[in-house]
C-alpha cells in the first residue's frame, strides 16, 4: 500500500514539475517537486526500499534534463544513503506516523538542497560552463527554500488529517526505533 | 544497526549506483527509449489535470450564472471574445477582396486559360504541446529536454540564449528552424532550434524575432491593408513595427498581420493591435509600438505550419524526366 501510494505521488510530483512548476513560481524562484519525493522516501520507507525509491525517482529527474542519465540518480543515492544513516537512531516517541516539525523541515530543505546542488554542479561540469559558487548557491537555496515551505504545507495538512482521522495515530512506540535498521 | 542489514543496504547501494554509472555511459540507443516513455507517461498526466482545470472553471462559471437558464445565456466575455474574433476575420477579408479587386483593376484578367496549378509545396498544420518551458526555467535555462545531438548544437548555447517555451515535437516530426508557430489564428513565434523530440520556439516578443508585417486599418471604404514593414520583438511583452515608411497612414488600433505574400503563411494572421505610433519631427519612419494578441496567454497547445514537397510535383518531375 504504502509502495502504490508513494507510486502515484511520485507521477504526481512529475506531472507538477513538468507541468506546473513555472505557474507557481515566486518571482525567479522555481519549486522542485521530484526531490520532495526522495524526503517521503527517507521518512516513510526501510533502508533497501528507500534506496530503490531514490533511485527511481533520481532517474525520473534525469530523464527530464538533456544530460546523460544517472546524476541525479547518483545524487539521489547518495542523499538517501547518508539521510537515512543520519536518522537512524531518531527515536520516535509521538504516536503520530509523522516527524516532529523541525525534523521534517531540516530534512527536506538539506535534502533539496544537496539535491539541487550536486546535480546542477555535475551538469554544470559535464557541459563545460563555469558558474560562481555564490550565485549556485543562492539559486538552489531560493528554489530549496520554496520547495520546503509547499513541503511544510503539505505537512501541515496531513498533521491536521492526521488528528482528525483515527488512522493517523499509532500505538507509541516503547523503545528507539529507527528507520534505518 | 544490524550488521548484515547494513550490509545489504550497501549491497543494494552499490547494485543501484552501478545501475547510476551504466546509465551514465550508456548509448543513446538505451537512453533515448526511457527518456522517451518518461515523457511520453507524463502527458496522460498533463491531460488529465488540464481536464480537472477546465471542468473546474466550467462548474466554477456555472455556479457564479445559477439560476439563469445556460441554454439562452451565455458569459458576455465569451459574447464579446466571439464578436471580436468575428470582427476580425470579416476585417481581413474585406481587406483582402478590397486589394484583390485593386489588383485586377490594374492589371486585368489574362485572357489564356491557364491550366490546373498544382503547388511545389504544401503546408500542413502540427498540433504540438507547450511542455518543456517549466523544464527550461528550472535550472534557469541549464535544461532542455532533448537537443538533439543531430542538431549539430551544444546543449550550452542552447541552454544560455533559449528561454524560448519548448513543445513536444522535433526532428521526429520534420520540422526544421524557422517553421512558424500559432495559437490559433494569432502568430505565437517560430521555430528556433529542432530536436530530436522537442523543439524551442521563439516568441514574437522575443528581441531576436522578426516577421514582415502589415498593417490594416480601416478607412471611409472599408478595411484596407496599409504599409508593410518589420515586426520586432522588444525583448520584454511588447513589439514594435519599423520600415513603415512616414506617408502611410497608422493610427493607434490599427491590426498587425503577417504580409502573407512575403512569409512563409499561406493567409494572414494576426500579430497585434498598434498601441502607441508617433511619427518624430524630420523622422522617415513611423515609431510604432504592437501589443501582441498572445499578450501574457501561455498556451498550452501551439500549431506548427510545417512545408513539405508536393509528392505529386515529385511523381509529375519523375514523369517527365522518363524518356
Amino acid at each position: 500500500m504504502k509502495h502504490v501510494c508513494l507510486a502515484i505521488t511520485t507521477y504526481a510530483a512529475l506531472v507538477l514539475q513538468t507541468g506546473w512548476s513555472a505557474r507557481l513560481t515566486a518571482g525567479d524562484i522555481l519549486p522542485v517537486f521530484l526531490p520532495l519525493m526522495i524526503v517521503v522516501a527517507i521518512f516513510g520507507l526501510k533502508g533497501p526500499a528507500a534506496l530503490v525509491w531514490a533511485a527511481v525517482i533520481g532517474l525520473l529527474g534525469d530523464c527530464l534534463t538533456a544530460e546523460p542519465l544517472g546524476i541525479e540518480m547518483l545524487c539521489a543515492l547518495s542523499v538517501t544513503f547518508v539521510a537515512g544513516r543520519m536518522l537512524a537512531d531518531r527515536t520516535v516517541g509521538s504516536s503520530s506516523r509523522l516527524p516532529s516539525l523541525r525534523l521534517f523541515v531540516l530534512v527536506t530543505f538539506l535534502t533539496v538542497e544537496s539535491m539541487l546542488i550536486v546535480s546542477t554542479a555535475a551538469r554544470v561540469l559535464l557541459t563545460g560552463r563555469t558558474v560562481s559558487a555564490a550565485s549556485l548557491l543562492s539559486a538552489t537555496s531560493a528554489s530549496a527554500a520554496y520547495s520546503t515551505l509547499i513541503a511544510l504545507a503539505v505537512y501541515l495538512f496531513a498533521k491536521l488529517l492526521a488528528r482528525i482521522l483515527p488512522f493517523g495515530r499509532s500505538a507509541p512506540r516503547t523503545q528507539s526505533s529507527a528507520t534505518w535498521n | 544497526m544490524n550488521a548484515s542489514s547494513f550490509r545489504i543496504q550497501l549491497l543494494v547501494l552499490s547494485a543501484l549506483a552501478a545501475v547510476a554509472i551504466g546509465l551514465f555511459l550508456a548509448p543513446e540507443t538505451v537512453t533515448v527509449p526511457i527518456r522517451t516513455s518518461v515523457r511520453d507517461a507524463v502527458l496522460p498526466g498533463h491531460r488529465a489535470v488540464e481536464w480537472g482545470v477546465d471542468n473546474v472553471q466550467t462548474a466554477a462559471l456555472r455556479f457564479r450564472n445559477s439560476g439563469a437558464d445556460p441554454v439562452e445565456i451565455d458569459s458576455p466575455i465569451t459574447l464579446i471574445e466571439n464578436e471580436r474574433l468575428l470582427s476580425r476575420r470579416l476585417r481581413l477579408e474585406n481587406a483582402r477582396l478590397r486589394q484583390q479587386l485593386k489588383q485586377r483593376q490594374r492589371i486585368g484578367v489574362s485572357p489564356y486559360r491557364t491550366g490546373e496549378k498544382v503547388p511545389l509545396l504544401l503546408d500542413d498544420l502540427v498540433s504540438a504541446t507547450v511542455f518543456g518551458k517549466e523544464t527550461a526555467l528550472l535550472w534557469k535555462s541549464g535544461v532542455l529536454i532533448d537537443q538533439g545531438r543531430n542538431a549539430g548544437l551544444r546543449e550550452a548555447d542552447i541552454v544560455l540564449r533559449d528561454n524560448g517555451p519548448i513543445v513536444d515535437r522535433g526532428a521526429d516530426a520534420q520540422l526544421a528552424t524557422g517553421f512558424p508557430v500559432f495559437a490559433g489564428r494569432c502568430v505565437f513565434g517560430r521555430v528556433s532550434h529542432v530536436g530530436r523530440w522537442t523543439s524551442t520556439i521563439q516568441p514574437v516578443t522575443d528581441r531576436k524575432f522578426r516577421g514582415h508585417a502589415q498593417l490594416v486599418r480601416k478607412t471611409g471604404k472599408g478595411y484596407v491593408f496599409g504599409g508593410e514593414g518589420v515586426l520586432e520583438g522588444d525583448g520584454d511583452s511588447q513589439c514594435r513595427l519599423t520600415l513603415i515608411a512616414a506617408e502611410e497612414p497608422v493610427a493607434v488600433g490599427d491590426g498587425v498581420y503577417t504580409a502573407s505574400r512575403k512569409t512563409a503563411f499561406p493567409f494572414p494572421m494576426y500579430y497585434g493591435k498598434v498601441t502607441r505610433a508617433e511619427l518624430p519631427p524630420g523622422a522617415s519612419h513611423w515609431q510604432i509600438t504592437v501589443a501582441p494578441a498572445i499578450g501574457d496567454i501561455q498556451p498550452q497547445t501551439v500549431q506548427i505550419l510545417r512545408k513539405r514537397i508536393n509528392p505529386e510535383r515529385l511523381r509529375e518531375s519523375g514523369s517527365e524526366s522518363q524518356p
